[in-house]
């Protein structure tokens, strides 16, 4: 059985959990301004979003540990190794 | 200008134009057999006649550097295509180069710079709160070579906050216009480096520089009828470039046609010191006699579904584009894509480069998270991936490589693209290109273009390509219209942080 995908509430406490392990402090922002560039509740909203699309995709997939090394620049490495 | 100037004479011509590795000190040899008679209006010369021009003496580097700046005193207000115009410092220079024997494949052209390229003594901002105030004390790597060939830079080009989107002031208020719809705002000019497009598309400059992570040259080379060239990565220097995504980001000409990238791509590639990025790879070739090379033993590559365009007009365009390209000599195939094309260049791999946007931005997230103004979404979501996800991501970077590399380029020599993304996430290099018009809800036509890739350091191979369509079509000539007096700034939409995020690079 897979586990429980979190609620949004748990998923807030993770973001604001994380947030504050770096320092970075959301409260700077307003709660809810449609007016302002960014609010926190557009924030969280997006971060959640992103927490529930991009990393279990990634993590779901698995490339051949030795046919594929990380590379950090893909067309440099194609003329430094081929 | 007279109206028969003969620009495909030109372009056979000015082979011979060639740039050489050490720019600073080269002397280029140009020939140009069909500079035209009457040069009535000096802004629509391209960048290879404005030097051949000045170096026969036809024109001075101040008369071509006072038209431009004429036209950008004259539609400025209506365009916004600049953070920062240097007119009087673009003046003493052009007198300056006037007084000398030309010496650089750019001598007395007046090119404009994206604002996220430093400039000694010039403010870079990138668009963004952050670096309002900031004057750097060396020009980037780019920006020393353009001026070591010669080059004039009337200004710094407006841009996608920190090259996100389109140009925008930091809180997403819409600045730049697309040149061919002024009055029409909302129609994008492309982005990030919108100013630069919009620069040359309205004849504000000869030529422009930009920067590239998800599409940022391509996209508005486009949307604005210009030649753009995203290089290989490690082709051109990144050194003194405001990053966007450090392992992402390219640096190249959005210029006016195929020749003209050319010259540009040659003054600003080759190895840097300042950037490692940039070193033990193979030799640049002579991209400017490349241009003329008829690309008879190329396969184009088309993939899946490339002219069923729910777009008729585009689709209509692409197939005769490939059309052209057949008459032209050039194989045109249908390829298949590699294996798992959809997942590894999907935006959910895209975002493994989010880390390393936020990396180095960190000090300024704890500062204050308002100075990201209305970009702030994707800064934070690169906080929330996983070191193991990240190093899967790079993982999957290879494979990508692997598959384009090995099965993609097995069944062609250059291939068409419908999203510049995935080469950018790989670092090949993309060529855009105009291809037709269309017509717009405005009243105005818009281009249609189009984008080729290449395997690695593969730049010439394009250029051919561009080269002899461009010799054979003539939508890479076609100029906008001026502008209506000025808009008020007040009417200009604003993109919303959903927005920018869906649409960021």
């Amino acid at each position: 059985m897979p586990p429980t995908p979190p609620t949004d509430a748990e998923l807030d406490a993770l973001i604001l959990a994380r947030l504050a392990l770096l320092g970075i402090d959301l409260e700077q922002l307003p709660l809810s301004d449609p007016e302002a560039p960014a609010d926190r509740t557009r924030v969280m909203r997006s971060l959640r979003t992103f927490l529930r699309s991009t990393p279990p995709v990634i993590s779901d997939y698995s490339p051949s540990v030795q046919d594929h090394p990380p590379v950090l620049y893909p067309a440099p490495h194609s003329a430094w190794t081929r | 200008m007279s109206a028969g100037i003969d620009r495909r004479a030109f372009l056979a011509g000015a082979s011979a134009l060639a740039v050489g590795g050490a720019v600073a000190e080269a002397r280029p040899r140009v020939h140009a057999a069909a500079l035209p008679e009457a040069i009535d209006d000096l802004t629509e010369l391209t960048l290879a006649e404005t030097a051949t021009a000045i170096r026969r003496g036809r024109i001075t580097s101040e008369e071509t550097v006072r038209a431009h700046l004429e036209r950008i005193e004259r539609f400025e207000s209506t365009y916004m295509a600049f953070n920062t115009v240097l007119a009087e410092q673009a003046l003493e220079r052009a007198r300056r180069l006037d007084r000398r024997r030309p010496s650089g494949p750019l001598h007395g052209v007046p090119i404009v710079v994206k604002d996220n390229y430093w400039t000694k003594g010039v403010e870079t901002t990138a668009n963004s709160y952050i670096f309002e105030g900031f004057v750097p004390d060396e020009d980037a790597t780019c920006v020393a070579r353009l001026l070591g060939a010669g080059a004039v830079i009337l200004g710094k080009t407006q841009m996608g906050p920190l090259a996100t989107t389109r140009a925008t002031t930091p809180d997403g208020v819409i600045t730049t216009v697309n040149a061919w719809t002024p009055s029409t705002p909302e129609y994008s000019p492309g982005g990030s480096s919108s100013g630069s497009a919009t620069a040359v598309a309205g004849r504000l400059a000869c030529s422009s520089i930009g920067t590239q992570t998800g599409g940022s040259i391509t996209n508005p080379s486009n949307q604005q009828n210009l030649t753009g060239l995203k290089p290989t990565m490690g082709r051109t220097s990144l050194y003194g470039v405001i990053p966007l995504t450090y392992t992402r980001d390219h640096a190249g000409p959005l210029a006016r046609d195929a020749l003209d990238a050319a010259i540009m791509t040659e003054v600003l590639a080759g190895p840097d010191p300042k950037d490692p990025r940039t070193q033990g790879l193979p030799r640049v070739p002579d991209l400017v006699r490349a241009v003329t090379r008829r690309p008879r033993r190329i396969t184009l590559g088309v993939p899946p579904g490339y002219t069923d365009d729910d777009d008729d007009a585009t689709a209509a365009a692409r197939r005769a584009m490939l059309d052209t390209f057949a008459e032209l000599g050039v194989r045109v195939r249908e390829i298949e894509l590699p294996a798992e094309w959809d997942l590894l260049t999907s935006g959910t791999f895209n975002n493994v480069r989010l880390p390393e946007r936020t990396e180095p931005f960190l000090p300024y997230l704890k500062q204050d998270l308002k100075l990201f103004g209305v970009s702030l979404n994707s800064w934070m979501q690169g906080l929330f991936l996983s070191g193991d996800e990240w190093l899967k991501g790079q993982r999957a970077k290879h494979v990508l490589l692997t598959r384009v590399l090995d099965d993609l380029f097995a069944q062609c020599d250059a291939v068409l693209q419908t999203d510049p993304v995935p080469f950018d996430i790989i670092g090949l290099p993309e060529l855009a290109f105009p291809i037709g018009f269309e017509p717009h809800e405005s009243g105005n036509e818009v281009p249609i273009g189009a984008i080729v890739g290449a395997p690695p350091f593969a730049e010439d191979r394009l250029l051919s390509l561009a080269g002899a369509y461009q010799a054979a079509t003539d939508w890479h000539l076609r100029r906008p219209a001026d502008p209506a007096p000025v808009r008020a700034f007040a009417t200009r939409p604003r993109l919303t942080a959903e927005e920018v995020e869906r649409l960021t690079q």
